[in-house]
């Protein structure tokens, strides 16, 4: 489980974050919806501890980000908002090379990985060097890096972002299925759609800060609107005339 | 963390030897077929036992690890591999001393090997009867002064890589602070008054060779534990990402 408590970080005075609170649940996957900049990758980053926020508390699976950082990282699979992979080594290779990392060695090691590429259906590319791969496979290796060492909660950013259908789908189904593991998924996405398949609650931000939280149908209910997307524009648009009404007074 | 330094190494390793695709997989054979056949036949007896080579002990290392150390995080960076890599549960020493090792590794250890064929290359090709050694001064003093040597190179080197957008900016920066360190000595001897030139050239000459190695020794030593500190300083992975 991911807990987030008054989380904050400024940029050179710009609120990226601005005191958000969140609870991802284990068994359940947690959507970030927001505008461009909104926040949502610099929450995902203070939650994988790739940056220090300047407030607030991030516990995952009990353990204080902020002061056991290396345990917090050893219970967390990140799939960042790029799909960097190393063009000289096979997808077999960079994941034996991150299993190592978390400690992982021999058979132990070996299985892991197969089972990881059998999760992520890319026995045919497993053994062929990723440079040339198309974004789909890109991603797939990312993914595979992000969950050798078989992390209980795993974040997310805008997963299926520029992938092909075929790659969307195997994406959306690999998300499930970590559901149904019972993992916490905490994911960032800009696709109404997806995330009113995939997420058990949704949690709005905007300008740094969650305008409003709840599964889908609450979501839904609470606008009076009969799909997502009109749901979110409408809080979003709420939070950012809200947003610029505090500027205002300040 | 030995095994976590252990990990990096070998994985930098492969991107290393096989940087530039085949091309890129020969440059060490290369190397060695230059410094240690081609020059040894050159330059004979004079290769091993002259303390000359001392500067070729030092300066090759250089060279050999400003050519793969600009790779180190600006590589990650520009192939979007970084993110993933600060995400792990990797500490921060043990990605940073992977990344020096690796670059050192390679320095150090090719230019000890081209220095170990040089001498089989000069013992078949100048046999005289008895088998030619380096004198122990030479040797030792080479065997540390490429280490310090490399060690200068590549924390200086993953300085500018930290800080690099690209590899190839990195490579810019290092290529150029190389050309600066082999060839800045030389052209500001020129610009000496001829009565300083003269006094150094009267002082090198009588100099004690042991008191000069040290002295270098001494000063490469300071600059690695100095350029060590400022990279662990550097090297914050809370802020790297957004660098």
């Amino acid at each position: 489980m991911i807990r987030v408590a008054n989380l904050k970080k400024h940029f050179n005075g710009v609120k990226a974050v601005d005191g958000i609170d969140l609870e991802a649940l284990d068994g359940k996957i947690t959507g970030l919806l927001g505008p461009n900049g909104a926040g949502n990758t610099t929450t995902l980053r203070m939650i994988a501890g790739l940056i220090r926020p300047q407030a607030g508390n991030i516990v995952i699976d009990g353990i204080d980000v902020g002061q056991k950082p290396q345990a917090a990282r050893a219970v967390l699979g990140v799939q960042g908002d790029t799909t960097g992979v190393y063009p000289r080594l096979t997808p077999r290779e960079q994941f034996r090379y991150y299993g190592h990392f978390y400690g992982l060695n021999g058979p132990t090691l070996e299985a892991r990985v197969q089972s990881v590429i059998d999760l992520l259906q890319m026995s045919d590319i497993a053994d062929r060097r990723a440079e040339g791969f198309s974004r789909g496979q890109r991603q797939k290796v990312v993914l595979g890096r992000a969950l050798i060492h078989d992390p209980h909660n795993m974040i997310m950013d805008e997963p299926t972002n520029g992938l092909d259908v075929m790659a969307v789908r195997e994406t959306r189904a690999t998300i499930r299925a970590f559901k149904e593991q019972g993992r916490c998924v905490l994911f960032s996405t800009h696709y109404m759609d997806e995330a009113e398949r995939l997420c058990d609650h949704i949690a709005i931000i905007v300008a740094g800060k969650i305008v409003a939280y709840g599964s889908p149908a609450e979501l839904k209910a609470r606008t009076g609107r009969e799909n997502l997307e009109d749901a979110f524009v409408e809080l979003a648009g709420h939070g950012l005339e809200l947003s610029a009404a505090a500027r205002q007074d300040t | 963390m030995i095994n976590d330094i252990m990990t990096l190494l070998w994985k930098e390793s492969r991107e290393v030897l096989e940087q530039g695709g085949r091309r890129g997989r020969y440059t060490p054979l290369i190397f060695l077929a230059v410094f240690g056949i081609f020059m040894p036949l050159q330059f004979g007896r004079d290769m091993i036992e002259t303390p000359v080579v001392l500067l070729f002990f030092s300066w090759v290392p250089l060279f050999l690890v400003s050519s793969v150390v600009a790779d180190s995080f600006a590589g990650e960076r520009e192939r979007h591999t970084l993110e993933t890599l600060l995400a792990s549960r990797l500490s921060d020493r043990a990605i940073l001393l992977g990344k020096l090792f690796t670059a050192i590794g390679y320095g150090w250890g090719l230019t000890i090997l081209s220095l170990m064929v040089g001498l089989v290359t000069v013992n078949v090709v100048y046999w005289s009867g008895a088998v030619l050694l380096y004198p122990a001064y030479i040797a030792l003093g080479g065997v540390v002064l490429s280490l310090l040597a490399a060690g200068v190179a590549a924390g200086a080197g993953v300085l500018v890589s930290l800080r690099a957008a690209t590899v190839r900016q990195a490579q810019q920066s290092i290529s150029l602070g190389v050309m600066v360190l082999v060839f800045g000595p030389t052209l500001g001897l020129q610009f000496l008054p001829a009565a300083w030139q003269t006094r150094l050239a009267g002082w090198l000459s009588g100099a004690n060779l042991t008191s000069v190695v040290l002295g270098v020794v001494g000063v490469l030593l300071v600059l690695n534990v100095v350029l060590f500190v400022v990279v662990s300083a550097r090297f914050q992975r809370t802020t790297l990402i957004l660098d």
